[in-house]
């Protein structure tokens, strides 16, 4: 393993291993959208019959909407530690229950707390991270990988 | 038309059926598994050339999957794809074996590398298949063709022959005397699509410069006095088939400049002719010699030894697969038994011992013909004994009389060896009488022979002092490689090819 760089040492591990888990699954969307999209592309090239396209198109599709999930889930995450960060509110705890990797704490308040816990959930039913709330405090527990491994 | 079959193994349906059209498209058989173990059994149940398999996956991942492949020794490539890019991750999947390693998302790049890749991965799954299917159709082989040997050493030359035979490739053989080099031309002729061709065999070393040209390239009638008729040579009547040219390395220097032009220009001209005749011929040749020595000196041409040695087969002698010995010496005295109508049975231990330990400096042959003279020479219904099988020059004549020839240079060892070897030869094998006569006690003398048997001498001669005819060092038996683009230092006699 390659050593870990400063910045790496101040990110709690947990958020790491989200962020990793999540690039994983962002990947395979976005691998999903390229391949169905490749088929469309070359078969319509060949001029082959619409059914022989479509189901592809709507794949390719689906997929756009998970990676958009993804994309927001992420992007959540990142902001709301950035911010709980910034104002101290972001610690990484002993993890607690059977077969946890590691646990954070942060803040989620604002306007926007209640979408932004929406779509960090969504993200964390994905990537077997467990997501408990306590009014605005909110624990992420990074489970081991293939607990849940639901795919779309 | 079979389509070659690729399996997916991934779990992520949204990748494995868009992939799966995208190679249906390409032409491949495709199946998918959703988990490692699934890839697994679908690899042990049938084959396939290629498995693009996920790092990630449930139940058994990819790195697993491919430690599994390694160590069950299931015949495929993987080409690991996946989101999971860390060099740590592709470090460890290409030392576990992987083909090669494409990182997600598959852009239309990526894919287009991906689909470029696949052709190459079949194309080394093929090559290995075939591979083990010469290994184990060789396995066990005690001939080929007109060859015999069952130790590793002969059936490393038997994969050669069987790889290099239906190619148009020029073959150089090196071999001391004695060691079959012939036998491999035969081989690598009737395993090529020449078979039902010609094969002509000339001996360069045998022939006077002017009648060499004239057999290899004939002549016109009135080219020289006394040409009466015109008479075409060896490359007109290998036409369609197969020339060896054995110990190539002797043939004159101007005879190898036009020799090099044939080859180059697939066409000779007769003595005294005008006319280019093109001829469809493969070129097998062999030497003796060594080969550095041969360059270096300019008795053969640099750019002849490159057209000859497309491939080069080293013919391992006799002293170096001990494990032939008693296979071809059963196999001469059957067959010599049977040609001279003798009921000989076999050989007494004494007789083995001494076969087993002599070193054949003259191979292959020299076992041959001292099995037949052993045969014309035995009894009927008897064992046939050290003594009858010995080369004559080895044998007590009068007490002990034959002197034996220590050459500068030689050690204290060697000359030891050579005292052992003639005493237990003039003693029809008899370790106390050996130990006896040399003044050593019998273990010692049991401990010399067997250090012969197992073929750890250390000297560069011969136990009757002939020297060995110089292999090219560090060349395994039976290894073939391709024409080095220039020759190592010719001063080297441990050149690497």
């Amino acid at each position: 393993m390659t050593e870990p760089t400063a910045t790496d040492k101040q990110t709690p591990k947990a958020v790491r291993e989200i962020v990793r888990r999540a690039g994983h699954e962002l990947r395979n969307a976005l691998s999903g959208i390229a391949v169905n999209v490749e088929v469309v592309r070359s078969r319509s090239e060949r001029n082959a019959p619409a059914a022989d396209v479509t189901s592809f198109a709507d794949r390719a599709r689906l997929q756009v909407a998970v990676a958009t999930e993804l994309a927001n889930g992420l992007i959540s995450l990142i902001s709301s530690v950035l911010t709980a960060s910034s104002d101290g509110t972001l610690r990484s705890i002993p993890t607690s229950g059977a077969g946890a990797e590691s646990q954070i704490e942060l803040m989620i308040y604002g306007d926007r707390a209640a979408s932004t816990l929406t779509e960090i959930e969504r993200l964390a039913k994905v990537i077997d991270v467990e997501v408990e709330l306590s009014g605005q405090r909110v624990i992420l527990t990074v489970l081991p990988e293939g607990k849940s491994h639901s795919k779309v | 038309m079979k389509h070659p079959k690729v399996l997916i193994a991934d779990d992520d349906r949204s990748i494995t059926e868009g992939l799966s059209a995208i190679l249906r498209d390409e032409g491949y058989d495709v199946a998918v598994a959703i988990d490692g173990q699934k890839a697994l059994d679908q690899l042990v149940a049938e084959p396939y050339g290629v498995v693009l398999a996920d790092l990630k996956m449930p139940k058994v991942d990819g790195l697993a999957l491919l430690k599994e492949l390694q160590q069950r020794a299931i015949p495929t490539e993987c080409i690991i794809v996946t989101g999971q890019a860390t060099v740590d991750s592709a470090v460890q999947a290409m030392r576990e074996g992987a083909y090669d390693y494409v990182e997600k998302p598959l852009t239309a790049d990526k894919l287009n590398r991906l689909k470029a890749l696949i052709p190459k991965a079949l194309e080394k799954f093929n090559v290995q298949l075939k591979n083990r299917e010469l290994s184990s159709k060789l396995e066990g082989l005690t001939h080929y063709g007109e060859l015999t040997g069952q130790s590793e050493e002969m059936r490393a030359v038997y994969q050669i022959i069987e790889a290099v035979a239906p190619s148009n490739a020029s073959v150089l053989i090196f071999g001391e005397s004695g060691t079959g080099k012939e036998l491999v031309a035969r081989a690598l002729h009737s395993k090529s699509e020449r078979a039902k061709g010609p094969f002509f065999a000339l001996n360069c070393a045998a022939l006077p410069k002017d009648i060499l040209e004239n057999e290899l390239f004939g002549h016109e009638k009135g080219a020289f006095t006394g040409s009466v008729n015109e008479k075409p040579g060896a490359f007109e009547m290998a036409d369609g088939g197969t020339i060896f040219l054995d110990e190539v390395a002797e043939m004159p220097p101007d005879i190898q400049v036009k020799l090099l032009r044939a080859i180059e220009s697939r066409s000779i001209r007769r003595l005294g002719g005008k006319k280019e005749i093109e001829v469809d011929i493969r070129i097998l040749a062999a030497t003796n010699r060594d080969l550095q020595k041969a360059l270096s000196d300019n008795d053969l041409r640099e750019d002849l030894y490159y057209r000859l040695a497309v491939v080069e087969l080293f013919l391992p002698p006799l002293r170096e697969r001990l494990g032939d010995v008693k296979l071809l010496a059963n196999e001469f005295l059957v067959r010599f038994a049977q040609q001279n109508g003798k009921g000989v049975t076999g050989f007494d231990d004494a007789a083995w011992e001494w076969i087993l330990s002599y070193t054949w400096p003259g191979n292959v042959r020299e076992l041959k013909n001292a099995v037949e003279r052993a045969v014309i020479m035995a009894g009927g219904g008897e064992k046939i004994r050290a003594s009858d099988i010995m080369p004559r020059h080895l044998q007590r004549t009068g007490e002990f009389a034959t002197a034996i020839s220590v050459p500068p240079g030689a050690t204290l060892a060697d000359t030891r060896r050579q005292l052992v070897l003639r005493a237990f030869a003039s003693t029809n094998g008899d370790y106390a009488r050996t130990a006896t006569i040399v003044g050593m006690n019998p273990a010692d003398v049991r401990a010399e022979i067997a250090s012969l048997l197992n073929g750890r001498s250390d000297t560069s001669t011969g136990v009757n002092g002939a020297a060995r005819a110089t292999k090219p060092a560090e060349a395994p038996a039976g290894k073939a490689v391709k024409a080095p683009a220039k020759p190592a230092p010719v001063k080297s006699k441990t050149k690497k090819r």
